[in-house]
């Protein structure tokens, strides 16, 4: 490269105006980036947070308090309801829908993910689900006109719904096909905690459970053993597949997902990925990975904006991936690999139940219902690999955050 | 009028251990998070300014951070700038110092406001 090409300035495009592409341009912004920042978006919303989409905008429709803040400042660019059509990596243009094309010396592709559908029920009127600003309000909507809520899938979103919706007074029903709850993303032991508190508020949980068919007479559904469940509207929440569609066709590795190092790069030379999209190595099992969390999108988009900013200083992301889901008043927290070979548990005085794992005597994975307290401090033992013992971490008198504090100083 | 009637008691000192955080009240009734810092001590609201949770009872602090469980976004318990995400908008402190072995809320005129 010239230096006269090196002195021009930067321009970078965002597509995605999630939480991740948000946190790009908003941090770029904040850290003083010298070049044009334009963020892409295909909703007509200035960017907004997911996780009140199905729980407190459930519970009393208040819209105020979704938007993401700081507000970008003007010099970020904002191009709203423009899907972005196709990457050229070699002109280093993007197509827009109205046949646009933008210049970019470097792409951000937080495209994020979509639901999956059931195919034997698409298509069907009354079956909706969540990932957007519209699918939450179209979610409220149809609650206030019916008396009950199917929810095909017991993940963290799925049971957040059914807890809102049966708080709101209408019948919530959980189908999962599989013999637990959470299975992909919670230990089985809280698993099975978190079922008798659903259980315990009026919720139906049918596990190992299928749908096979909506009775549109009566709004039920009928489950593969035959059962009839109430079914005034159903909410598929099953998991999501990446938006990596526009990096496939450039070329770009994908893989239900976009692979990313730790600097965020893809394949192509100056186009980067963060986000729900990425498909990137987790520090902790050493696997590539989907993640497809909060922390993730927010840390991975400001983590990028730290190594254009900071390219002296800041090193690779390798955060501990963490989540939190709050389902009606049970506080779920979960970080790092709960797959470890020994495990020990805690039930604290309020019934607060703390889980950690170990593997080779390190701390690989916590988890905590309804003790946030514990969450923060152990979540810290997995990045040094500083340790507790399962015998200190289980002693009735251990006091978990003086314990965490000597490890760490140790 | 008494030697203190621009104070108002929060909580006793002794309820707070160096490095820890302790609760007082406002007298509206409100819960305020008092924290013990090497021997200096700051307030703030005790609802965290992201999610609904209190800091007393699911906060942590680790030098002058406090760090709320729910979602562990942090602030800087000295001026109540959220410094750590999801936390965006900055907690509300409260000017106090040490009478008598108490903790007490010194700002007169908020005294006179919440004492109205």
């Amino acid at each position: 490269m010239s230096k006269l090409q090196s002195a021009e300035r930067q321009s970078v495009v965002i597509v995605g105006a999630g939480l991740a592409g948000f946190n790009v341009a908003s941090a770029l912004a904040q850290q003083g980036y010298a070049g044009e920042v334009t963020l892409v978006g295909d909703e007509p919303w200035q960017p907004y947070d997911r996780p009140p989409l199905s729980k407190q905008l459930q519970l009393d429709g208040d819209e105020s308090q979704i938007w993401l803040s700081p507000e970008l400042p003007p010099k970020v660019k904002q191009l709203r309801q423009r899907k972005a059509m196709a990457i050229n990596p070699y002109r280093k243009e993007l197509r827009l829908d109205d046949g646009s094309t933008l210049p970019w010396n470097r792409l951000v592709l937080a495209t994020g993910t979509r639901p999956l559908r059931l195919a034997q029920l698409d298509g069907l009127p009354r079956v909706l689900t969540l990932r957007t600003l519209d699918d939450a309000r179209a979610i409220r909507e149809a609650l206030t006109s019916v008396a009950s809520l199917l929810v095909i899938g017991g993940g963290p979103i799925g049971l957040e719904l059914a807890a809102s919706a049966a708080a709101l007074g209408r019948q919530s029903t959980v189908v999962e096909k599989s013999p637990r709850l959470m299975s992909r993303s919670a230990p089985a032991a809280m698993a099975d905690v978190l079922l008798e508190y659903h259980r315990s508020c009026g919720i139906a949980i049918h596990l190992s459970r299928t749908v096979v068919a909506l009775d549109e007479g009566t709004k039920e559904a009928v489950l593969d053993d035959g059962q009839r469940v109430p079914a005034g509207l159903v909410v598929v929440g099953i998991g999501v597949r990446a938006n990596d569609e526009l990096a496939a066709n450039a070329g770009i590795a994908c893989d239900d997902g976009v692979f990313v190092d730790g600097w965020c790069r893809t394949t192509a030379p100056d186009v980067f990925a963060v986000g729900d999209v990425t498909r990137q190595r987790n520090p902790v099992t050493g696997r590539f990975e989907r993640i497809e969390t909060w922390a993730n999108a927010q840390g991975q988009a400001r983590a990028l904006a730290a190594i254009w900013c900071n390219p002296g200083e800041a090193g690779a992301y390798d955060a501990v991936q963490w989540f939190w889901s709050d389902q009606g008043s049970a506080r779920l927290h979960c970080a790092g690999a709960l797959t470890g070979e020994q495990q020990a548990w805690r039930v604290d005085s309020a019934g607060g139940r703390v889980l950690v794992h170990w593997s080779g005597g390190l701390v690989t994975g916590v988890a905590t219902l309804n003790a946030t307290r514990d969450f923060g401090p152990l979540k810290k033992l997995i990045v040094p690999r500083a340790t507790i013992t399962p015998e200190q971490f289980s002693a009735p008198e251990a006091n978990i955050r003086a314990l965490v504090q000597q490890a760490l100083a140790a | 009028m008494t030697r203190n009637s621009h104070f108002i008691p929060l909580c006793s000192l002794d309820a707070v251990a160096n490095g820890d955080i302790g609760m007082g009240y406002l007298p509206d009734g409100r819960r305020v998070a008092v924290y013990l810092v090497a021997g200096n001590v700051y307030a703030t609201d005790d609802r965290c300014t992201h999610g609904n949770s209190s800091l007393t009872e699911d906060g942590c602090l680790e030098g002058h951070i406090v760090e709320c469980g729910m979602h562990l976004g942090t602030f800087d318990v000295r001026t109540g700038e959220a410094v750590g995400p999801p936390c965006t908008k900055a907690l509300r402190t409260y000017p106090v110092e040490i009478r008598d072995g108490q903790v007490m809320l010194s700002d007169a005129s908020l005294v006179a406001e919440l004492k109205a």
